[in-house]
């Protein structure tokens, strides 16, 4: 099939049916949205298209976020958050990966449905449903105290509200156990479960299968997960917004006050809160593509 | 039996999940120490669910998730089929234009989205909204369309033609009953991603477009634990029945690992 | 052009077509705002038809329901008037809503009255997005007590006619009579920190801050105690509040190791607070309803045996309005909502609890020419109930709110000095 960039003389119909044709209106949906947010973002965190006079061009608003009190406060706890629940979630997804392929047999639907749910079911649900379950005076506290080991809920622990942001890490790590599982799910079974059992029959450990082997072969798919991961762990809302307490409060949350505050100068704030998000995640991306360049066994072109 | 643990790791815990909502809302006054409520009561759910504004955003979030899943299928499936093809190197290009709202911050993004919105002027619109949840949606119906595809062997389609059936006869006889399964899991979760969406919906429709799981959202900002229950539940539920429609497809990775030749 | 192609461009044409479509489709001739309130006739006549957006905070489903149930069918019946309810998360949304408006230049806005007091409506009108003059001119507003100063003055701010007055409500406590016996209740913010550090983690309060203003008014009636008195607060003084604020802080310091989480973690909003309450991790919650918790128990949100209190002194007392804004697209509807509002058959009952408001009336009772009429809101008045606190204490620990400068520095000065310290 004809590259894309392969500019040939051809007729208008050839080249409407072309890759390039029938992908650009979709490459356009979502690169203009997404790309015209970003580059939008961080002009805007510039002082470039204000919505209001008053807005210079320039670090004003970095200068203004970085000075705030609480900056750095809320730095550390966003990014708490986001590797306490990457690990947790990335490290808890390859292992169901791992466990679901390294015995015979299909997977069940009912595990994969299990596992479609816990992805789908909308954040501002888990949330409250989390809250219900795991506040002091919640359904866990309650059957501690008829069994007797608590019988007030300040005996219970705390996980909302909190400074070490539990709660929240617990809400994003269970979504991105499930969604890490889901993704790897495909490469580990049709191509590491194959892999794994020829090394096995080789003689290697289980952990050499599982580091040499299994690793490697879904790490396609397990480097930009990780990184989609991350990214939405940095920048999720909902949940911070739904579990957490006023200090510390995350970074996201604080770039949708700064966003919605009637003095829209400060949304120049808000998207340098933003830029410094995604220059995180930008950082983090780039971590793991080198980690991907060293590790990754190249596929061959030729099975499809 | 690892198996066995996660799933009833992962079971026990959407079963807490859907549990003690669905006990929230026919309960009243469930208050620690009650494990059982003392008290039951479908007053408040029932009054909820008969609420005209509960009404419009049930209607509002349908139309507009339909609308997102339609237009988003009906951009991914020329797209797909393409990425299903073709190996040659614009298609790392897409696939990382269809990666990059992933990667950036979901605040970033439905701030950035909003005010490019505002700025054409259409902002707290349905149709704003419907663009807006496109970016997002879009990639996943091409992530699922794509895989779909991918199992499927379009010299198929190349045979029918051959044998004089026109584009759209091939489509509707051939393509379409295969890949069907794939199709609706495809537009099952695409909806699911649309009708989950609260921030996008908020700063794109300007708070005027008001969706489910809008409505719960704004109800835990102080509001009834029956109430909240109750439109947790109606946000919920149809995302369990899609999913379970969506559940049934190979392109899930059901298959035992066989090399497809 | 394959027949998917040729489908999607139609349905993505069609998307843009439409929310093009949609922003326009209310666009009201310029004509319709010049409303003349004195020919009231002529404002019911340009209001037939029209449907009325108003912007009220959304958080209590109760008050959603009673708006809906008690103005939405009169509106419809009467007057051919269609209410739209909005809810906002917090009412300096529906404030921000009309100053983007106005930086924006869009007239006619999507605002056409909004539930309002305080700094909100002191923000809108020193941005002059506010109709004014019209209030006092409604046929209804001969029952208003305009005279009294509590009424024409928001927060210190003259009203100037730019809102009509809608309830009356009251900061009180409220306690559960099965936990905490009437002897021990706490009557003042000095009984308050003695009965908080006796009982550890018993207590707390709402946080102050925007759209919380529960718990800005609890920390501004601390202040008014500490300072001796609440009448040198209702004109702003820099130098008062420089004089004043180090002994607030360090009460509400001393107050925090004693309270619920330690002090490190507050309720953000009153419904987090009876969640709390309810679920006996604390004792006290509050309620701004003259009917006391009643509504909130008739909603399953606090318990039965809950009642409501206030201290022997300080109990700020105010009244919450409708305003319009300029730009609104439907004023005829919205003027026809705001005097249906102090109609007396409506005022009756907002203030009964079964109906989930819960407020006090906004006319006065006396200035009610009907005798009928006037007995039957004297009667609803007594049907507060069991759970309300004592007319005599309640009219014994009323106060007037301080100038609306203090709000931003009891919030900030709260978060900076409370909070973070």
């Amino acid at each position: 099939m004809t590259g894309l960039l392969t500019i040939r003389r051809r007729s208008l119909g050839q080249l409407a049916r072309s890759p390039m044709a029938t992908t650009a209106p979709v490459a356009a949906v979502v690169g203009l949205g997404a790309g015209y947010a970003l580059v939008e973002g961080v002009g805007a965190s510039f002082g470039f298209g204000a919505p209001v006079a008053g807005v210079p061009i320039g670090l004003d608003a970095y200068r203004r976020v970085l000075a705030s009190p609480t900056f750095w406060e809320s730095a550390c706890f966003s990014l708490w958050i986001a590797v306490a629940s990457t690990v947790l979630g990335v490290g808890g997804g390859t292992m169901i990966s791992w466990w679901w392929v390294s015995r015979p047999g299909r997977i069940r639907r009912i595990d994969l449905w299990l596992v479609n749910l816990t992805v789908s079911i909308p954040h501002v649900a888990w949330a409250v449903a989390l809250l219900a379950l795991l506040t002091q005076s919640g359904f866990v506290a309650r059957m501690a105290a008829a069994a007797g080991v608590l019988d007030r809920p300040d005996q219970f622990p705390v996980f909302f509200a909190d400074s070490a942001g539990l709660g929240i890490i617990a809400h994003l790590a269970t979504k991105e156990l499930a969604f890490v599982t889901l993704v790897t799910l495909p490469l580990a079974t049709l191509r590491a479960r194959h892999a794994v059992t020829t090394a096995e029959t080789l003689g290697a450990t289980r952990s050499q299968r599982f580091r040499l082997v299994f690793l490697p072969t879904i790490a396609p798919a397990l480097l930009p997960a990780t990184a989609v991961v991350f990214a939405f762990a940095l920048g999720s809302y909902e949940a911070p917004a739904l579990l957490g307490g006023q200090r510390p409060r995350t970074l996201s949350v604080v770039a949708l006050e700064y966003f919605r505050d009637s003095d829209l100068t400060r949304r120049a704030d808000a998207f340098a809160v933003s830029t410094i998000l995604g220059v995180v995640v930008l950082a983090v991306v780039g971590a793991l593509w080198l980690v991907g360049r060293s590790s990754v066994r190249p596929t061959r072109r030729a099975d499809r | 039996m690892i198996r066995i643990a996660v799933r009833s790791a992962l079971g026990s815990l959407l079963a807490a999940i859907v549990g003690v909502l669905a006990v929230a809302v026919v309960s009243i006054r469930w208050v620690f120490p009650q494990v059982v409520p003392d008290e039951f009561s479908l007053d408040l759910a029932a009054r909820t669910l008969r609420s005209p504004s509960t009404h419009d955003a049930l209607v509002s979030g349908t139309v507009l998730s339909i609308a997102v899943t339609l237009i988003a299928l009906t951009l991914a499936w020329p797209a797909a089929r393409a990425l299903a093809r073709s190996s040659g190197g614009g298609q790392g290009l897409v696939v990382a234009i269809m990666f990059l709202p992933s990667i950036v911050p979901s605040v970033g993004l439905a701030m950035g989205i909003s005010v490019g919105l505002l700025n054409l002027g259409v902002d707290g619109s349905m149709g704003a909204v419907i663009l807006a949840h496109l970016v997002p949606a879009v990639p996943y119906a091409v992530a699922i369309l794509t895989a779909t595809l991918m199992r499927y062997d379009h010299r198929l389609d190349l045979q029918a033609a051959t044998l004089g059936a026109t584009p759209l006869q091939v489509l509707r006889h051939v393509t379409l009953p295969q890949i069907r399964a794939g199709l609706v899991a495809a537009a099952a979760l695409t909806f699911v991603v649309s009708w989950s969406q609260y921030l996008l919906t908020l700063l794109a429709g300007s708070g005027r477009v008001i969706t489910p799981t809008m409505l719960l959202f704004n109800a835990t900002a102080g509001g009834n634990p029956v109430v909240i229950a109750t439109l947790a539940l109606l946000v919920t539920v149809p995302v369990i029945v899609l999913v379970s429609f969506a559940s049934g497809s190979p392109e899930n990775g059901s298959d035992d690992g066989r090399v497809s030749t | 052009m394959t027949p998917f192609r040729r489908l999607a461009t139609t349905l993505v044409a069609l998307t843009v077509v439409a929310s093009a479509c949609s922003t326009t489709s209310d666009a009201v001739p310029a004509t319709a705002k010049a409303v003349d309130v004195t020919n009231w006739s002529a404002v019911v006549d340009a209001a037939r038809g029209q449907t009325v957006r108003w912007y009220a905070w959304g958080g209590s489903d109760a008050i959603n329901r009673f708006i809906d149930e008690t103005y939405g069918p009169e509106l419809k019946s009467k007057y051919d008037i269609t209410l739209e309810r909005v809810p906002v998360a917090d009412t300096v949304d529906a404030v921000n809503q009309v100053l983007a408006e106005k930086s924006a230049n869009k007239d006619p806005g999507a605002v056409d009255l909004i539930w309002i007091n305080g700094e909100n409506f002191s923000s809108l009108k020193s941005a002059d997005m506010l109709a004014t003059g019209w209030a006092e001119k409604l046929p209804n507003a001969k029952l208003v007590n305009w005279d009294d100063p509590a009424v024409n003055k928001d927060f210190g701010v003259p009203v100037d006619g730019a809102e009509s007055p809608w309830a009356s409500a009251q900061f009180q406590l409220v306690y559960d009579t099965t936990r905490t016996p009437e002897a021990d209740l706490p009557r003042s913010y000095g009984q308050l920190k003695d009965w908080a550090c006796a009982h550890p983690g018993r207590f707390t309060y709402i946080a102050p801050g925007a759209g919380a203003f529960q718990g800005t008014r609890f920390v501004k009636q601390a202040l008014f105690e500490l300072s001796g008195g609440a009448k040198q607060w209702t004109t702003f003084d820099q130098a008062t509040w420089e004089a004043q604020q180090p002994e607030l802080w360090s009460y509400f310091n001393e107050l925090k190791p004693c309270l619920w989480r330690n002090g490190e973690t507050y309720p953000k909003d009153e419904n987090e607070l009876h969640q709390l309450f309810a679920n006996n991790e604390v004792d006290f919650t509050v309620t701004q309803a003259i009917v006391g918790p009643g509504s909130l128990i008739d909603e399953g949100l606090v318990p039965k045996t809950a009642k409501a209190f206030t201290f022997d002194a300080n109990s700020i007392g105010d009244y919450s309005y409708v305003a319009i804004p300029s730009n609104a697209a439907h004023r005829a509807a919205a003027l026809v909502l705001a005097n249906l509002i102090l109609e007396p058959s409506r005022q009756a009952l907002q203030i009964d609890p079964a109906n989930g408001f819960g407020l006090g009336y906004a006319i006065d009772t006396s200035r009610v020419t009907d005798e009928a009429t006037r007995e039957g809101l004297d009667a609803a008045a007594e049907k507060r109930g069991p759970a309300a606190a004592p007319i005599d204490e309640l009219n014994r620990s009323r106060v007037s709110d301080g100038a609306v400068e203090y709000q931003d520095l009891v919030e900030s000065g709260w978060r900076t000095n409370v909070l973070g310290g």
